[in-house]
């Protein structure tokens, strides 16, 4: 079972279980990961998923598509070079380790910079997902 | 004029089993009527009924299938290819019978074709979009709480849910002054035309004339403001990626589907916070919340209640065999409160982590504007969570009756200002 390290904007590391097959998003989600809100499900939509890639680990990842790099410009936390849409990274085995760093206040529009990570009964609520 | 999709491979189909001979059909038959007035006077016991029913259940009344549970309806909804958009996504077959209205080039169509729009409106209402769009709608939404605080008691209706996405999305879509009162009974048209042929579809189409009038009207380029969602979308055309014939009748879908939704998603937030005052409360202490308040509230009430879709092939859905060329209803408001799938589903709640609700959808179709329809409630909601104390309700609510939207006909609060 990969791991994936989410590294929270205030450098608490958070590993969590992914399964092979789904995307970081779903593994952030099925964990309660706040600042990944996801407000389209991982219908690479929104843009509320963004997280910044590991330097070591960002030309291990399938290539983005023109929409992800469309959507990414509309991120609300500054686009960097390492930025994608963790919706659109499929877990395989070979990214057992992956390193996917928050963006600070979320990934969420409404969350400006003082926000913080948001409510801890986010946090704490995992949620289990039918599929 | 509408082609049918060709059948895909069975692989291609990721919710639905390929079909196996020998499974017997025990797929229970209800007669719910799901647009009848009393099932929308209350409609969550029997969304109860239909999801514990069985996996897929066949409603006697209209001879359709139906899926009510979250994983079922999520499914179909991801299977574009074997639960079709082009045949129409009410009652009415477009196979068998023709469209009221010129079939629409995104909702009601299906790869390839529906792909190519689709990348217009997704690029028009990007998240970059938004940003451009923001400060105006902030500032609005600040004028508007102000405006009802010094008035105090008010119909949350048309005061609020209304009168906020008509001061801000018509302009941000370059509409002209005038014959904007058209565009709410045009919404109203096509959301009851997507149920059965009962009364309030049949009355709201022999209505429609002079609705369809100017929103045709409206469509054309030199109708449109420039720098507007609608001339973009005629640059889009100019650009060649869609065609000059088919410019207005994208224009026609952010007409359609933009502000209906918008106001019954915003009059859902407002009765949630009503009703719920520890809700209220928290979202007070934290307005950061207001996004999430009204993504609950989609979730909640779920504005959007139905949609169908059309088997292109026999398919078994959880072990049950739909035939080819069958309707299937998809109830998201149900799945949005499927005890399988939500903690508390009956429960509204500020700070849950909605992602994953269908409210707007899911796959190929989901909701295009949902990023306007969100930036909308947060500035709406976090205006009034800075500006008022308390939102009470100060008589009874009235209900609107519509074949797919739920919502409130008017809503009487009162604030109190902070």
């Amino acid at each position: 079972m990969p791991t994936i390290n989410f590294i929270h904007p205030d450098g608490r590391p958070d590993a969590v279980d992914a399964h092979a097959g789904e995307s970081a998003m779903q593994a952030a989600a099925r964990h309660g990961i706040a600042e990944i809100a996801a407000e389209c499900g991982g219908n690479a939509m929104c843009a509320t998923c963004h997280v910044y890639v590991d330097d070591g680990w960002i030309n291990r990842l399938t290539k983005m598509t023109e929409d992800e790099d469309a959507l990414l410009d509309g991120a609300a936390a500054e686009r960097q070079p390492t930025s994608r849409l963790s919706c659109q990274i499929a877990i395989v085995s070979e990214l057992d380790g992956l390193v996917l760093r928050l963006p600070v206040g979320g990934g969420r529009r409404g969350d400006d910079e003082t926000a913080g990570p948001g409510p801890a009964a986010a946090l704490l609520r995992v949620l289990a997902w039918t599929r | 004029m509408v082609t049918r999709t060709p059948s895909p491979n069975a692989g291609e189909a990721s919710g639905a089993a390929a079909v196996q001979p020998d499974i017997p059909s025990s797929i229970p038959e209800l007669d719910i009527d799901p647009f009848s007035l009393d099932f929308f006077a209350d409609p969550h016991p029997a969304h109860e009924v239909l999801r514990e029913a069985g996996p897929v259940v066949q409603l006697r009344r209209w001879d359709v299938y139906a899926v009510a549970r979250y994983a079922e309806v999520h499914a179909v909804l991801n299977d574009p290819a074997t639960f079709c958009s082009s045949r129409g996504i009410g009652l009415s077959d477009f196979a068998k019978e023709k469209p009221w209205r010129p079939a629409s080039l995104i909702l009601e169509a299906d790869p390839p074709a529906h792909t190519r729009a689709r990348a217009v409106l997704s690029r028009v209402l990007s998240p970059a979009a938004m940003k451009q769009i923001r400060d105006g709608f902030a500032a609005a939404a600040e004028a508007k709480a102000d405006a009802l605080l010094a008035k105090r008691s008010f119909d949350a209706i048309t005061e609020l849910a209304e009168a906020y996405p008509l001061s801000v999305f018509p302009d941000a879509l370059g509409l002209k002054p005038e014959g904007r009162e058209h565009l709410l009974p045009y919404a109203g048209v096509v959301f009851n035309a997507f149920g059965p042929p009962n009364e309030l579809r049949q009355t709201a189409i022999e209505r429609s004339a002079p609705h369809q009038a100017y929103v045709q009207e409206q469509c054309q380029r030199e109708n449109l403001t420039p720098g507007g969602f609608g001339a973009r979308i005629y640059a889009r055309a100019d650009a060649g990626e869609i065609t000059a014939a088919e410019a207005p009748l994208l224009v026609r879908a952010l007409l359609s589907a933009g502000l209906d939704t918008t106001i019954n998603g915003l009059g859902a937030a407002i009765y949630c916070l009503a009703r719920f005052p520890d809700q209220w409360a928290r979202l007070r202490s934290d307005p950061s919340l207001a996004r999430n308040a009204f993504e609950e509230a989609i979730r909640f009430e779920s504005p959007v209640q139905t949609f169908f879709r059309t088997a292109t092939r026999d398919v078994d859905i959880s072990g049950h065999r739909i035939r080819e060329g069958k309707k299937v209803l998809m109830f998201l408001g149900a799945a949005n409160r499927d005890p399988r799938r939500w903690e508390l589903p009956d429960q509204y709640d500020v700070t849950r982590r909605t992602s994953g609700h269908v409210g707007f959808g899911s796959g190929i179709h989901m909701c295009v504007g949902q990023l306007v329809a969100r930036l909308e409630g947060e500035m709406m909601l976090s205006a009034l969570a800075r500006k008022a104390a308390s939102i009470e309700i100060s008589e009874p609510v009235k209900r609107l009756y519509n074949n797919t939207l739920r919502g409130l006909d008017s809503l009487p609060v009162t604030l109190k200002p902070a």
